[in-house]
């Protein structure tokens, strides 16, 4: 949890925020379309 | 007498070719002979009547029926009148009065002076028979004696005689008194206004002279004239001739001597004409042979060959059994002797058809020097004539003509000619031709052991101003059949048309027939010369082989007109082209006139050794005329220095007035270095012409895919100096998906893709024997394309290259790029580039409005050419928060603060980009960072919780924004706010308040794709943005979680209180 | 429609789907083989940062997806790029892939 104290410098917030959002399931069908259009380069 | 009748029967025209004048004479002695026949006649019938009525009785013993009356018959003179003998109605001799003086000597009465006053006679002559009807049997009684003048004592008083002959009336008169055989002298006229025979006609032929008689030999002398004298079929006419004749015969009749003079007006033999002729001709007949010596001389001759102001000739003619053999010798000297008109005509001719070449000039000096010659000329020659039945033979022992100047233009020696009948004539003889300005000819003519002639013969050179020709040797041979065969060498020098020759070498070979005209070179011929001179090509020291076609000659000449036919089975010549260095290699080579021109496999290299322009023409033809055109086909020309070679070459070509044009052709242009910088195009319609060593060419060159045309070339070149430039106009080339870059050039795939636009330019390649130089510029109002970064669209503006074929440009060349997606779509920037060798590009600079700001690319140097790792540096100046927050839709925040920094950017060969070390630092005095929208993350941790209420509204002094990663994947983002307060519309809270005034270092570490960042915010706030999982195969359609969708990913960790943030750089 | 140079190299092996969406040599790069591959990879980019574009993703996750729906797609013969990174003869039997890649 967060420790607040009166420091005497900033108070120093370090917050790492990992998105990774698995957007591979969104694309599949989009880019099943893609390859079938673009079928001379696939 | 019969002997007399012997011998006009006889003396039918002899065949002698050459005295042909002579025939003739011989007729006017045959009327002569005739006229003294009927006087002997007269003179021998009164005789017999002296006696009583001596005349009367001797009638009757003659059986003469003929009345007459008596006027006086005395004892010493009588006096018939009115005698008429024969039919009364058509007496054959009247005579008015007849006066027989009587003397009487020992033996009884001796007939005297018998004095016929106006006989009468009237005859005919038809078909060699002389008769005058009733007193035929007394003329032609036989006396037994040998024929003689009878010796009466006669006078005639106007006697006359009409003669009917086949030839025409003759009438006769003659006065005279004395004993006939001894001292008569008296008057004959004889006059036949026209006279037709033996296929000539006389007009106004007159005889008139004076009759003597001496010792028993009858002699006349007078004129024997003829207005005009003709004989169409030998083409003969002879104008007022006239002849003083002056002879007689012996006593038995059986010599006849004589001189005669002649002299004519114009008279024309067999073509030749003759101003007049006069001559003297002494002659004597015995023994049916004639013997004579003659001089003749004509004015103004002139024949076909040759023409004379006067020529004179002098010998002796004797003639056997009636001309069967006839000899003549002549003396001939002549002056102003000239060519002949036809033959100076036929050389006017030949000069013209020679026209232009070394030929013309000669033929021009000879005729001038004849003509100059032929003033004062002076001909000298022994000429004899034999001729004995069929075979007549010509021999002139010498014969000089010597010319003005004093040279001997033309001498004859030991010249022979002869003719048997029908067959060609045979000639021999030397033959030597001179004279100042005139050619020196010898030759020689003998009789081969066959018996055909052989005539050998050399030309010294002649030449004229640098025309010149000599024939080292010629012999001609003439067959039995009379054709000609010969065969020699010519050396000759000079023009030729269009060009000249020098020391030409031509083998003669060839034969000539009247039938069959001539032909020349039967066999291959091997024809050698010092130097060709055509237009601008010269060629040294060369020989050349030329064959006729199979079975036929090179040259014919004959009644189809001059034809010639050659070929070659291979050319290899060497020389100058407007002195550039040229090599002329062929396979067979055929020319024909009037005709074609064929050339397999020609190999024309043209220049220096190292430096040559070569043309392979696989074949080639043309027709010769005017000008000489043709078409090609298959032919490949390399020019040194153009680098592009044009293959398959075919299309027309014409040369005229030495100017070669080559029009209509297609050919292939590719790339000659091995790097194949752009590949093969068409061409179609293109034309070259070179015309004193300058060469200009202009061609549309076609991708042959698409047909499109890419370029326009203009191309100049001077041989002389080998320099000249090409000029290359694009005209709105359209690239789509009918014409790509990589069909152009193989350099171009892999590196630009998908290019849709229209690119206009202009180049320049200029070169000279040294170097060549290229420039151009290329532009376009609107680009796209795709390159290893990603996809440009609408890039405008000009490049200008200062090496165009090593693709190397000006500096500073500046581009408009209306986008460009690396990634991330960057919108209107502008770049400033140069590029080297066509693979090295060194960016000056780019220049983007991003975000209210501006994002500069800094200068940076990239290879094309090889896959490598680029790294760029971006500078972000005046980045403007508000507006990134707008552009990025990102309705519910908002923020204010100006930031700038620089994102470091490596490109790896794939074409990845990846941010290293980006920053951006908000300017002084900060910002407010807000977010209006609802806060719907549960799962967030509580300081996530806190961190998003204090974003609600914060105030910041500083903030720091550190990027790091993919730019197409994976963004580490790292935010460090200082100075934080709480916004005005912050929520205030308990744990707010206290921290309220506590300077807050917000460091906020994002680790999610760039792009994702934004997405994903998005995401937070915007439900619709979400897919339905179901559709994205996640949940089966049932709504069960499909096994694949078993997320791996370890869970989000969110250390709280993690190690010290890493240090911000 | 493929070119008939691709079909070729394709089919003799030389090249191969990799993970990531692109097309990969197999052995060594030919001077025009790898002309060939890089124009096929641009276009392939061109695609995808077009589509990523509109369909709100990143272009690496576009053409990773891509990519596990080319391997899927090989037929027998063909090369692919397995998880390890190694290349795989596409047999009768489904390719192994990367585990994300969908269905």
């Amino acid at each position: 949890c967060i420790s607040v104290n009166a420091p005497e410098g900033p108070i120093v917030i370090e917050l790492n925020i990992n998105i990774r959002q698995e957007v591979i399931y969104r694309l599949a069908e989009d880019a099943g379309n893609t390859i079938e259009e673009n079928a001379d380069i696939f | 007498m019969a002997q007399a009748e012997d011998d006009i029967s006889e003396t039918d025209p002899f065949d002698a070719p050459v005295p042909r004048r002579s025939r003739w004479i011989l007729r006017v002695l045959i009327a002569l002979v005739l006229a003294i026949v009927v006087i002997v006649t007269a003179a021998w019938f009164s005789r017999e009547q002296i006696a009583e009525n001596l005349i009367g009785d001797q009638l009757e013993q003659l059986g003469l029926p003929a009345t007459y009356d008596i006027e006086r018959v005395g004892t010493n003179q009588q006096v018939l009148t009115n005698i008429v003998i024969g039919d009364p109605a058509r007496p054959d001799l009247t005579i008015e009065r007849i006066v027989v003086d009587i003397d009487y000597g020992l033996s009884g009465p001796i007939i005297g002076l018998i004095t016929l006053n106006k006989a009468r006679a009237f005859g005919s002559y038809r078909d060699g028979v002389l008769s005058f009807g009733a007193l035929d049997p007394v003329l032609s009684r036989d006396t037994g004696e040998p024929p003689a003048l009878p010796d009466i004592e006669l006078e005639l008083i106007d006697a006359r005689a009409l003669v009917e002959t086949d030839f025409g009336p003759v009438g006769l008169k003659a006065e005279g008194k004395g004993p006939l055989d001894d001292g008569f002298a008296g008057i004959l006229a004889a006059t036949a206004p026209e006279l037709d025979g033996g296929g000539c006609s006389a007009r106004g032929a007159t005889l008139y002279g004076a009759i003597t008689s001496q010792d028993g030999k009858p002699r006349f002398a007078g004129p024997v004239r003829a207005a005009e004298l003709s004989c169409p079929e030998q083409q003969v006419s002879v104008k007022n001739a006239a002849v003083q004749i002056e002879g007689g015969s012996d006593a038995g009749f059986t010599v006849f001597d004589g001189e005669a003079r002649l002299a004519t007006g114009a008279a024309s033999i067999a073509g030749n004409a003759v101003g007049g002729l006069n001559g003297t001709f002494r002659a004597s007949w015995r023994d049916r042979g004639l013997n004579g010596t003659y001089s003749l001389a004509a004015r103004s001759l002139g024949t076909a060959q040759l023409g004379a102001a006067l020529v004179t000739a002098e010998g002796a003619i004797r003639g056997r059994d009636g001309f069967e053999q006839v000899e003549l010798t002549a003396d001939v000297e002549g002056n102003g002797v000239r060519l002949g008109d036809t033959v100076d005509r036929s050389l006017a001719e030949f000069t013209a058809t020679a026209e232009g070449t070394f030929a013309a000039p000669l033929i021009a000096k000879m005729r001038g020097a004849m003509r100059r010659e032929s003033r004062g000329s002076r001909l000298a020659a022994q000429v004899n004539l034999r001729q004995s039945g069929e075979i007549t033979s010509v021999v002139i022992p010498q014969a000089i003509l010597t010319g003005g100047g004093g040279g001997n233009l033309l001498s004859l020696s030991r010249f022979q000619f002869s003719t048997a009948g029908a067959g060609t004539p045979k000639l021999s003889g030397n033959l030597v031709t001179g004279g100042t300005g005139l050619p020196r000819i010898s030759g020689r003519m003998e009789r081969s052991a066959r018996g055909n002639l052989i005539f050998r013969m050399r030309m010294a050179e002649y030449s004229e101003g640098d025309s010149s020709v000599a024939i080292p040797e010629l012999v001609l041979l003439q067959g039995s059949n009379g054709a000609f065969g010969f065969s020699g060498n010519a050396l000759a020098s000079g023009p030729l048309p269009g060009g000249s020759i020098r020391a030409l070498a031509l083998p003669i070979s060839g034969n000539y027939s009247a039938r069959g005209g001539l032909s020349m070179w039967r066999e291959c011929t091997k024809v050698g010369f010092a130097k060709l001179e055509l237009a601008n090509l010269v060629v040294e020291r060369q020989a050349l082989t030329l064959c006729p076609a199979a079975g036929q000659a090179i040259l014919r000449a004959g009644a189809g007109g001059l034809q010639i036919a050659a070929g070659t089975p291979s050319l290899d010549l060497v020389g100058t082209l407007a002195d550039t260095p040229i090599r002329i290699a062929s396979g067979p080579v055929g020319a024909a006139y009037p005709g074609a021109l064929s050339a397999k496999d020609l190999d024309v290299t043209l220049g220096a050794a190292d430096s040559a322009n070569r043309f392979t023409i696989a074949n080639l033809d043309a027709v010769i005329g005017e000008n000489i055109a043709g078409r090609f086909s298959d032919a490949d020309i390399r020019l040194f220095s153009v680098p592009i070679d044009l293959t398959g070459t075919s299309g027309a070509w014409d040369y005229t007035g030495g100017v070669l044009t080559l029009s209509d052709s297609a050919f292939t242009a590719t790339d000659r270095s091995e790097a194949q910088r752009f590949k093969p195009l068409l061409s179609s319609g293109a034309r070259l012409t070179l015309a004193d060593s300058i060469v200009l060419a202009s061609a549309r060159l076609r991708e042959p895919t698409s047909g499109r045309e890419v370029v326009r070339v203009a191309i100049r070149h001077d041989l002389s100096n080998a320099s000249g430039f090409a000029d290359l106009v694009v005209d709105s080339l359209l690239f789509d998906d009918v014409l790509q870059p990589e069909q152009l050039s193989e350099y171009a795939k892999g590196v630009i893709a998908n290019a849709e636009g229209v690119i206009t330019g202009t180049g320049r390649i200029v070169w000279n024997s040294e170097d060549v130089t290229s420039s151009g510029q290329f532009s376009s109002d609107s680009f796209d394309f795709a390159a290893a970064f990603g996809p440009v669209k609408g890039a405008s503006g000009t490049v200008r290259f200062t090496d165009l074929l090593n693709l190397t440009t000006a500096p500073k060349q500046i581009l408009q790029v209306a986008s460009i997606n690396p990634g991330i779509e960057v919108k209107d920037g502008e770049v400033l580039f140069s590029m080297r060798e066509g693979t090295i590009v060194s960016v000056l600079g780019g220049r983007w409005p991003f975000m209210g700001g501006t994002l500069l690319l800094e200068p940076v140097e990239l290879n094309l050419g090889e896959p490598e790792v680029r790294a760029y540096v971006l500078t972000i100046q005046g980045l403007d928060a508000a507006q990134f927050i707008s552009q990025m839709e990102l309705g519910n925040l908002s923020a204010t603060g100006t930031f700038d920094g620089e994102i470091p950017l490596v490109f790896d060969a794939m074409g990845n980009g990846s941010i290293r070390g980006g920053w951006l630092v908000a300017r002084p005095p900060g910002g407010n960072l807000s977010y209006v929208g609802e806060l719907t993350y549960e799962d967030m941790t509580p300081i996530v919780n806190f961190a998003f209420d204090a974003l609600r509204s914060l105030d910041y002094k500083e903030m720091r924004i550190g990027m790091e990663g993919s730019l197409s994947g994976e963004l580490v983002t790292k935010v460090r706010f200082d100075g934080v307060r709480q916004g005005s519309d912050a929520k205030r809270n308990f744990f707010t308040r206290q921290i309220d005034d506590l300077p807050i270092r917000f460091n906020v570490n994002i680790r999610a794709p760039f792009y994702q960042l934004i997405t994903s915010v998005k995401a937070m706030y915007d439900p619709a943005f979400i897919k339905d999982p179901r559709d994205l195969g996640l949940i089966s359609a049932e709504g069960s979680m499909t096994s694949a969708t078993a997320p791996q990913q370890p869970p989000v960790q969110l250390p709280v209180q993690g190690p010290e943030s890493e240090k911000m750089p | 429609q493929r070119d008939p140079a691709y079909e070729q190299a394709r089919s003799s092996g030389k090249v191969g789907e990799k993970m990531d969406g692109y097309l990969g040599i197999v052995g060594s790069a030919a001077p025009d083989l790898q002309r060939l591959v890089n124009d096929i990879n641009i276009k392939r980019r061109a695609v995808y940062a077009e589509k990523a574009q509109a369909a709100n993703a990143t272009l690496e996750e576009y053409a990773l997806t891509a990519g596990c729906l080319a391997i899927a797609r090989t037929s027998p013969g063909e090369k692919y790029q397995a998880p390890d990174g190694s290349w795989q003869t596409r047999t009768s039997s489904p390719p192994l892939r990367d585990s994300r890649c969908p269905a």
